[in-house]
């Protein structure tokens, strides 16, 4: 799946800007992102990880700069995760599969211990079994592009570290993965954008590569 | 599609209750107006069909505010708007799964509930018929109420004021088709009418309604 786009997995942003209800958000980012690289973008509350996730993702319009990003090879995981409540995680996992072309791997129920929930309704999990099975239900879907919204959030530090894991699993085979986290939380991340909270004003960003 | 119309049957028949309330409506416009009417059996005869039939288009702007409100809560609709699946293939799936769990079952009650109605015979099949014909418009032009007012608080009634008057051609055609039928006229241009505003609301309306999801999604 992963050999037809290659040399394709690239994102790359020159002076990009986003507004949010008349608002700048943040302005003037840059970065480039090949195979095999993380993407860390951290920051306080409020200081547009969501909206750059959105805007890399498609849904979210550029006010400025260009951005590129093969649109096919996508899979997006937002804050918002999209589990419903009736229905069991296998048909969860199945459908966001279908949705992308991929499929339910064993190594995904086995690293996320979905073994003996698999059955059981989203309604009746806990927030931290939810969160898992959202990133999960990203996992299987073959792409080569992750986008996450907070995959850390809700879980404790086992399985955060276990969801990082499989992000560095993921890059070690040729994937790409962009990231948002509250603090600086993957040491290895190839590239970090650090947005500066809301009040400090929109600058340019620094990058690091 | 295929594994989205079973992933939107699953969701629609596991949400218990909100299923019946549209048939429930229907009949029970169908089933109050003759009590309304008085015991005069002509006037009855006179307006059976037009009833079935706006007892229908009534029933089927109850949904309007849950057809696309939760996917959008939830970030449904975000995830598959970045996913290999078309906006518009989900929405003609929200049509399909709508017409089957709503239309289809208001369709099917209009042949005993013409019955009931004091009415002449073949009012019954005449309403299920035309309403088989209709039906798809409207929900159709339901969906993209829904899609168009997403977002807004209790958008539904919103959905509701901009749904009904893009459904009275359905509605005018359908019943005068039914109406013919009835009197044994020949009901074939009023019947062609509706089905090809079925048709062209099925066709076009997925586009439509794509497109005003991608804009509320910003």
């Amino acid at each position: 799946m992963k050999a037809g786009a290659e040399g394709r997995q690239e994102i790359s942003a020159t002076g990009m800007s986003c507004h949010r209800g008349g608002r700048s958000v943040f302005s003037n980012i840059s970065f480039s992102l090949g195979k095999g690289r993380i993407l860390e973008v951290s920051g306080p509350n409020g200081s547009g990880k969501t909206t750059l996730l959105r805007a890399l993702a498609g849904i979210h319009p550029l006010a400025a700069g260009t951005l590129e990003v093969p649109r096919d090879e996508i899979a997006y995981l937002g804050h918002r995760n999209g589990l419903k409540d009736k229905l069991t995680v296998d048909e969860i996992l199945g459908f966001w599969a279908e949705i992308h072309g991929g499929r339910i791997s064993e190594e995904v129920l086995d690293r996320f211990d979905f073994r003996s929930i698999r059955h059981r309704r989203a309604e009746l999990l806990s927030a931290g079994q939810r969160k898992r099975v959202a990133v999960a239900s990203l996992m299987v879907s073959g792409k080569a592009i992750w986008l996450l919204d907070e995959p850390l959030t809700a879980l404790d530090s086992e399985w955060a570290g276990k969801v990082v894991d499989a992000v560095r699993n993921h890059c070690a085979s040729g994937g790409l993965a962009v990231l948002t986290t509250l603090g600086k939380s993957i040491p290895e991340a190839a590239v970090s954008v650090e947005l500066p909270s809301a009040s400090a004003g929109a600058g340019p960003q620094g990058e690091r590569n | 599609m295929r594994s989205l119309l079973l992933h939107e049957f699953k969701l629609a028949v596991r949400q218990r209750g909100g299923l019946a309330l549209p048939l429930i409506f229907f009949l029970a416009v169908a089933l109050l107006v003759p009590f309304g009417i008085g015991p005069d059996i002509g006037a009855h005869r006179q307006v059976s069909t037009g009833v079935l039939w706006t007892g229908a288009l009534l029933a089927h702007l109850l949904p309007l505010q849950h057809l696309f409100q939760e996917d959008m809560d939830d970030g449904t609709i975000e995830r598959l708007a970045t996913s290999p699946l078309p906006l518009e293939v989900f929405a003609l799936g929200k049509i399909v799964v709508n017409w089957v769990v709503i239309g289809l079952p208001i369709c099917l009650a209009s042949l005993p509930v013409g019955g009931i109605l004091n009415a002449l015979p073949g009012t019954g099949s005449a309403a299920l018929l035309t309403l088989l014909a209709g039906t798809p418009a409207l929900c159709s032009i339901g969906v993209f109420g829904a899609a168009l007012t997403v977002g807004v608080a209790r958008g539904g009634i919103l959905a509701a004021v901009i749904v009904i008057p893009f459904c009275i051609p359905t509605l005018i055609f359908g019943a005068s088709a039914a109406a013919s039928i009835v009197a044994g006229n020949d009901a074939s241009t009023p019947l062609a009418a509706v089905l090809a505003i079925s048709l062209a609301c099925v066709a076009l309306i997925p586009f439509a309604s794509a497109k005003v999801l991608r804009i509320n999604l910003q």
